[in-house]
């Protein structure tokens, strides 16, 4: 009689020993993007997003492949945000793009003058700037 | 002043509404003349430091 009862399947410290593998590949992709901070003075680096455009896509690979064994929320949870992650830094990498410049000084226009603060709030105008020497004008892409 | 360097990047703030540059360096020479530039075509090109220090030696 006994043998016709079903036996539980072993749960609690199981599930949660197979899963944390899964958490640790995840942690580990979270880190191979972030490295991606450490190699921005390199240009080369900067632009392809090497080494972590290869080796983000290999982690969280790895995190989807544990899956075969068991399709547990565990197991799953990591995995799609392994792969959100990686999708998220290569589209960063890879997929943006910008618009075209319009209307751009030629080489030997003048440039356009303008007057504005500093740092300190002291003005500055670019026409007294260039008479002291050759200077490089930057303009950042961001947002103050 | 990024329009008038045609750099100006309308609604290209990447969280929400707003105008932004483009990434642009542009070298001034000591008569006011833009002598060399550099405009991005994607948000993480910059211009190599040798760029900027051969169109320096240049003037």
């Amino acid at each position: 009689m006994a043998d016709h009862l079903e036996q539980p399947e072993p749960a609690g410290p199981t599930t949660t020993a197979s899963a944390w593998p899964s958490w640790a590949l995840l942690l580990l992709t979270v880190l191979l993007g972030a490295s991606y901070l450490l190699v921005l003075d390199v240009p080369f680096l900067r632009e392809t997003g090497l080494p972590a455009t290869v080796l983000m896509p290999l982690a969280a690979l790895a995190v989807v492949w544990r899956l075969r064994r068991r399709r547990s929320i565990g197991l799953l949870l990591p995995a799609v945000l392994a792969v959100g992650l990686t999708g998220f830094f290569l589209v960063g990498t890879f997929g943006l793009t910008l618009p075209d410049a319009q209307a751009t000084p030629d080489a030997g226009a003048i440039a356009a003058d303008f007057t504005l603060p500093d740092h300190t709030g002291r003005d500055v105008t670019l026409s007294r700037a260039w008479k002291q020497g050759p200077l490089l004008l930057v303009f950042y892409r961001g947002h103050w | 002043m990024a329009r008038a360097y045609g750099v100006l990047h309308e609604n290209g703030h990447p969280f929400g509404d707003g105008d932004i540059a483009l990434p642009a360096h542009f070298l001034i020479d000591t008569r006011g003349q833009v002598t060399w530039s550099f405009i991005a075509t994607h948000p993480k090109q910059r211009p190599r430091h040798e760029a900027i220090l051969a169109a320096l030696s240049r003037l």
